[in-house]
């Protein structure tokens, strides 16, 4: 795309240094461009700061949005909006690292302000959300909330405030933000969980206002008839007058009014089916996630542990059997309405078939661990011992292996974060022939390495949660004691990224950390 | 701020502060990566990767000093290892990438002066320039999806970009010398 100038003399030299310069700078350039580059950066340092120089320039066109304002400095808040570029549709993408952070910010009893700077407060912060589609021009600014007018037209939310409020919602909802304290509801429901830091929180519907002193209720507005309804769940909440600011109701836990034309009704019950928990936010986020893994063409089971007879594998294409449960119970998964198989006998297990042979192999679970008490707990197995076999398990220590059996397992080289038990953690194991490797992962950070196989793998007929060694009446002692809610296997190496975003999707809930130091 | 005892150094950075200190340093910790990664979305991708870096070793920093030259360091590590994972034909040669960053951290003070110069230069260009400009670097439009905007071929495109680079450097360069004339 450039051309080399003709002739010798320092300024052709420079013009050839600012082509040479501007094409690496495009990524328009050539091998033998580069290597000549390479070369002239390396001998001269007077290129090297035009090279620098130019990198500067291009970096801040990029970058600096202040450059394009009118005012003094931009807000350094004001990048937020920039990164990440998240567009709502999109499945749950931020970074694990920096929405866990942004979540703890918000965790925090707040503090003295003052500390915050100059930067621009944040009033509120997306920390959840469940398939969320806005209205063109009624949406938050990416995960940020400020002072306006709301539209939630699919999906659920929930919205944490910089005075420690949570807010839920599910579509339809119109609502308007004048501050952390104040809530306008149009049309919808929202369940609002007030903790000491935002005792006054107040949610205005046509023609009263509901002032919460702590700690859980709900409001629906019906915008047909203007009607609104109030349920406490706990706590106390003052429904007032919005003129005269005089209290017409104090309504407490386990009471639930309603307000039409003038006129407010008492003595009825509050409803809890009616307005959404953040738990019900994660079983959402969960379904979408299901049905997208459902429909991969690479997967080759996928078990969602819905409460049945048989351990279904409800992949569109399955080419595992479904599981059948012996001895393991029926249990609560992640979130309420969501089931586990608990694993806490030495006969509980599931098996299944997995036919065919592999050279690459992905398992995923979503377990929590009672206890490690035995050298090995499996996470699945292949029966016996033949060549071929796979073997996925975690160590007494916490340490995860998956491997191709032949021979001892093999320690992992590079074990440093371990299960833990007690809380719902994603567990993740690649294997692969070509890339002669099998890696660990724990809610999504890689947690071993160990040399893969060298041949294909045929898991063939398999247990969860247990080894069947076959050829003795002992058990061998490797009984998972926890519970699963979510299998997969794949049949191929996913990337971290991509398992990454399975541990976003999936997480119990905004403040589940994926740190378990 | 926690005092720091001889035996336990008692997380100095609270979360809120980190966040802040971050998105204070973000553009600088853009600006320093990106003299070794000019694509911007890689950069993006790679400040954000330092970003857990930068949490985890946050006991690290000592809160008197200035945030973004501390952080630039995790900084530029995560993009010596990306460009590590380049193909090694389309990349500058390593040593050539530890001199180019050397020296960058050397002219940081003459490169923000030139970036405040850059505010005022960026108001002087022609209106249609200008345009082009934050189409291109700013909101990342392709020099295709700018030919069809801008009517142009796109070498004409490409040439037009480079023409108001080269004025912009030109105005920055002469703003620069009056200063040193004063």
């Amino acid at each position: 795309m450039y051309r080399t100038k003709d002739g010798g003399g320092g300024g052709s030299m420079r013009n050839e240094w600012h082509d040479l310069i501007d094409g690496y700078l495009a990524g328009e350039v050539t091998e033998e461009q580069v290597e000549t580059l390479s070369g002239l950066l390396r001998e001269d340092e007077t290129a090297r700061a035009e090279f620098i120089r130019a990198a500067d320039l291009q970096a801040n066109l990029a970058v600096d949005e202040s450059l394009w304002s009118k005012s003094e400095s931009g807000a350094p808040i004001a990048s937020v909006s920039q990164w990440p570029r998240w567009q709502i549709a999109a499945p749950w993408g931020i970074a694990a690292a920096l929405a866990w952070a942004l979540v703890a910010v918000l965790t925090q009893p707040p503090g003295d302000k003052a500390t915050v700077g100059t930067t621009k407060p944040v009033l509120g912060l997306l920390v959840d959300e469940a398939g969320a589609k806005f209205e063109e021009g009624f949406g938050p600014e990416n995960v940020r909330f400020d002072p306006g007018d709301y539209r939630l037209q699919e999906g659920a939310i929930h919205l944490r405030l910089e005075n420690g409020a949570d807010v839920i919602m599910g579509s339809p909802v119109e609502f308007r933000i004048d501050d952390s304290f104040h809530f306008a509801l149009h049309r919808g429901s929202l369940r609002a969980f007030i903790p000491p830091s935002a005792v006054g929180f107040t949610v205005a519907a046509p023609g009263i206002d509901y002032e919460d002193l702590g700690t859980e209720f709900g409001v629906s507005v019906d915008p047909e008839s203007g009607g609104s309804e109030l349920h406490v769940f706990d706590g106390q909440v003052d429904a007032k007058s919005p003129d005269s600011k005089q209290i017409l109701s104090s309504v407490l836990g386990g009471e639930a009014i309603a307000f039409s034309q003038g006129s407010l009704e008492a003595g009825r019950q509050p409803n809890e089916e009616r307005f959404l928990t953040q738990g019900r936010i994660g079983f959402l986020r969960w379904q979408q996630q299901r049905a997208r893994m459902e429909g991969d063409p690479d997967i080759l089971a996928y078990f969602p542990f819905e409460e049945s007879d048989v351990l279904s594998n409800t992949a569109v294409k399955p080419v595992a059997t479904d599981g059948e449960i012996e001895g393991a119970r029926w249990v609560s998964g992640r979130w309420p309405g969501k089931s586990a198989l608990l694993f806490d006998r030495d006969t509980d297990f599931v098996e299944l078939d997995l036919p065919g042979e592999f050279e690459a192999l992905t398992f995923a679970a979503w377990v929590k661990l009672d206890s490690l008490d035995l050298p090995l707990n499996s996470l699945f197995n292949s029966n016996g011992r033949k060549e071929g076999d796979i073997h996925w398990e975690v160590m007494q220590d916490g340490s995860m292996i998956l491997v191709r059996r032949f021979g001892h397992e093999r320690q992992s080289r590079l074990t440093k974060l371990k299960v833990p038990t007690g809380k719902w953690v994603h567990l993740v194991g690649t294997i692969s022939v070509t890339e002669r490797q099998s890696r660990v992962y724990l809610n999504g950070e890689l947690a071993g390495v160990d040399e893969g196989p060298l041949a294909a793998m045929t898991p063939g007929t398999s247990r969860i949660g247990h080894w069947h060694p076959i050829f003795t009446n002992e058990s061998h002692r490797r009984e998972l004691r926890g519970r699963i809610d979510e299998f997969a296997i794949w049949n191929r190496v996913l990337t971290e990224q991509e398992i990454q975003e399975l541990t976003e999707a999936g997480k119990p809930n905004a403040l589940w950390s994926a740190r378990t130091d | 701020m926690a005092e720091k005892s001889p035996e336990s150094t008692p997380r100095t950075c609270s979360h809120r502060e980190f966040i802040r200190l971050f998105l204070e340093s973000e553009r600088e910790l853009l600006r320093y990566v990106m003299v070794l990664v000019p694509n911007v979305s890689d950069a993006r991708d790679i400040v954000q990767e330092a970003a857990v870096a930068l949490w985890e070793k946050i006991d690290q920093y000592d809160p008197e000093k200035p945030f973004a030259p501390w952080a630039c360091r995790f900084a530029l590590n995560e993009a010596r290892m990306f460009l590590r994972k380049q193909a090694r034909q389309q990349r500058l040669a390593e040593e050539v990438v530890e001199l180019v960053e050397a020296q960058r951290l050397q002219m940081t003070a003459e490169l923000d002066q030139r970036r405040d110069h850059l505010k005022d230069c960026l108001q002087t260009l022609p209106v249609r320039q200008g345009e082009m400009v934050r189409a291109h670097y700013f909101d990342e439009l392709s020099t295709e999806e700018l030919s069809g905007r801008f009517g142009k071929s796109v070498e004409a495109v490409y040439k037009a970009l480079q023409r108001t680079r080269q004025a912009l450097q030109n105005c920055i360069e002469q703003k620069m010398a009056a200063e040193v004339g004063r």
